[in-house]
C-alpha cells in the first residue's frame, strides 16, 4: 500500500531531519521526517567529503525542500534547500538537548510510510518556539505529551488508574514511569518503582494534555526534570527502545562542582 | 563469492576492518601487498607495531605522542596560556599545517553524541578542567580557550557543553569562525553555511 512514486521516479518532500549516519566512504544515511511519507530513509552522496553542496543543509534539526529519486531500498537526495534551517538552535545547549530528544523520540515512535502531518507540524513548531526562546524543558513536555497522544497512547492524566477517581489538587498522588499512569494513595502499594508528584506537576501534566500548541508552566527546572524522567521511563517501556538523549537534559555541572563530568546523571528526579 | 587463498584472504579481512576501507579497496591493498618485495611488508609490519607500542596520550592536551609531554607542550616557544580545544589528533596536524597557531592543544578524542549517547564522560574533557584548575591554581596566566570544533550538531553540543562547564573558571573563550571556504563562489554557497558566514561577519 505504498504512496510513494515508482522506482527511479523523482518526488519532492519537505522533510525533517532527525538523524544521520556514515555509511561507506563518503556517504549518508538520513532519517527524514516528512508529512506525506512519516520517516523516510535517504542516502545522501558525498556529503561526508569536504566540497559537498549538500553537506551545509543536512544535518539534524534542519527543514529541507529535497528532490528524491526512488530506490528500491533507498531513496537518493538529489536536490535540497533550505525551508527552516532553525540556526539559532546551535547557540542554545538546552534548546539543542531539547530538539535532539525530540528527533529521537519521534524517530523512536514513527514508522516508514505511515503519513505524520499532525506530528510534522507539531515538530516544527515546537523548533520554531525553540528558537524564539522558549523554556526548553516546558516545550519539550509539551511535545512529548502531544506525540504520546498523535500516535494513540492516551492517558487521561486527570483519574486514578488504579481506581478511576478523579485526582484532586489535595490528593497524594503517584507516577508509575513503567505504565505512564497515576495512582492515588490508596492505590499506590503494591505498584513498584511509583513515586510522588507534586501537585504543581500534576497541574502541568493535566494543563498540557491535549494542548495544541506548548503552553508556559509554572515549574522549575528539579520539577520539569522530574516530569520528563518519568516520560522517559513511559516512552522508553512503550518503545522498547533506550533513548539515549533524554540522560543530557538533566543538570549540567561547573566547574568547582563535586562531580563535573559526570552529566547524565539522573539527578532532579522527584525524591519520594 | 570469489575465491582467496587464505592467507589473502586473511590479509583483506585485516584491512577491511580499518576505517573507510570498503571490499574493493582492502582487496586492493592486500593484493598490492603480496607483489610487493619482502622488505615493503616488514617495514609496513614494523611500523605498526612501533606506532602501537610507543605512541600514548600526551598527559597535558591528551594528543597523541611517542613523548610525554608530548613534543607541543614541551616546546619553550608555545604560549601555554592559549588553549585549542579540538576533537581529533588530526585537527592537531590541520592546524599545525596553518603556521598560524602558537599556542598548545587540548584533545578531546571525540565529541558529544546526544543520540549515540556520547557523552563527556567518554572524553578528555575532565582532563582539560583538571588541566585549566591546575594552571589558575600554579598562577599561569590563561589568556584564552579557543573552540575549534566542526560546525555540526556534535560540534556545536560539545561547544556549549564545554563553555557552560568552564563559565565559572573566568577565562576568555571562543569559537573558530564558520562559512565560506576560501576561493569559493558565493552563489554556490548553500543558504545554512552562507547564514552563518552573515553571522559571523567583522567590521572593517
Ligand atoms: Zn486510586
Ligand atoms: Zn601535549
Amino acid at each position: 500500500m505504498s504512496n510513494l512514486p515508482p522506482q527511479r521516479h523523482r518526488f519532492d518532500v519537505a522533510a525533517l531531519q532527525l538523524k544521520q549516519y556514515p555509511y561507506g566512504e563518503g556517504d549518508q544515511i538520513l532519517l527524514l521526517l516528512t508529512r506525506e511519507h512519516g520517516l523516510l530513509r535517504a542516502i545522501a552522496k558525498g556529503t561526508r567529503k569536504p566540497r559537498s553542496k549538500l553537506a551545509g543543509l543536512l544535518a539534524p534539526l534542519r527543514c529541507n525542500q529535497l528532490t528524491l529519486v526512488c530506490g528500491r531500498n533507498l531513496h537518493r537526495v538529489e536536490q535540497a534547500s533550505s525551508l527552516q534551517s532553525f540556526s539559532s538552535l546551535q547557540n542554545d545547549y538546552d534548546a539543542l538537548m531539547a530538539g535532539l530528544v525530540m528527533g529521537e523520540v519521534t524517530a523512536a515512535f514513527c514508522q516508514e510510510e505511515d503519513p505524520q502531518p499532525a506530528l510534522f507540524d507539531a515538530f516544527c513548531l515546537g523548533l520554531l518556539q525553540l528558537q524564539s526562546g522558549f523554556a526548553p524543558r516546558a516545550l519539550l513536555l509539551w511535545f512529548l505529551l502531544y506525540l504520546l497522544e498523535n500516535q494513540g497512547f492516551y492517558q487521561d492524566w486527570r483519574y486514578c488508574a488504579g481506581c478511576e477517581r478523579q485526582l484532586q489538587a489535595k490528593d497524594r498522588v503517584f507516577l508509575l514511569g513503567s505504565a505512564g499512569v497515576l495512582l492515588c494513595q490508596p492505590c499506590k502499594p503494591g505498584a513498584e518503582g511509583a513515586r510522588y508528584l507534586y501537585p504543581e506537576q500534576l497541574l502541568a501534566l493535566q494543563q498540557l494534555q491535549q494542548a495544541p500548541e506548548p503552553l508556559p508552566l509554572d515549574l522549575d527546572e528539579r520539577r520539569c526534570n522530574g516530569l520528563l524522567w518519568f516520560l522517559q521511563q513511559h516512552l522508553e517501556q512503550l518503545s522498547g527502545k533506550s533513548l539515549k538523549s533524554f540522560a543530557f537534559l538533566y543538570p549540567l555541572p561547573e566547574a568547582g562542582s563535586a562531580s563535573p563530568v559526570a552529566t547524565p546523571v539522573k539527578q532532579g528526579v522527584n525524591t519520594p | 563469492m570469489s575465491y582467496l587463498t587464505p592467507p589473502l584472504g586473511r590479509l583483506v579481512g585485516a584491512f577491511q576492518k580499518l576505517p573507510g576501507i570498503g571490499p574493493k579497496n582492502a582487496q586492493r591493498l592486500a593484493f598490492h601487498i603480496v607483489r610487493q618485495p619482502r622488505q615493503v611488508a616488514e617495514d609496513l609490519a614494523e611500523a605498526l607495531l612501533n606506532a602501537k607500542d610507543t605512541i600514548r596520550f600526551c598527559s597535558i592536551c591528551s594528543n597523541l605522542s611517542a613523548s610525554d609531554p608530548c613534543e607541543i607542550c614541551q616546546h619553550s616557544e608555545r604560549d601555554q596560556g592559549l588553549i585549542c580545544v579540538v576533537a581529533d589528533a588530526r585537527d592537531v596536524l590541520a592546524l599545525e599545517r596553518t603556521h598560524e597557531y602558537r599556542g598548545t592543544y587540548h584533545v578531546l578524542q571525540g565529541l558529544i553524541s546526544p543520540m549515540d549517547g556520547i557523552g563527556p564522560e567518554q572524553l578528555k574533557v575532565r582532563e582539560l578542567l583538571q588541566r585549566l584548575q591546575q594552571m589558575q591554581t600554579d598562577g599561569v596566566a590563561l589568556r584564552e580557550v579557543i573552540f575549534a570544533l566542526s560546525p555540526t550538531v556534535e560540534g556545536d553540543a560539545t561547544t556549549l557543553y564545554l563553555t557552560r562547564m568552564l563559565r565559572s573558571l573566568d577565562i576568555p573563550m571562543s569559537r573558530i569562525a564558520f562559512g565560506l571556504p576560501m576561493g569559493g563562489d558565493l552563489e554556490y554557497a548553500d543558504e545554512v553555511t552562507l547564514a552563518r558566514a552573515l553571522e559571523g561577519r567583522r567590521s572593517i
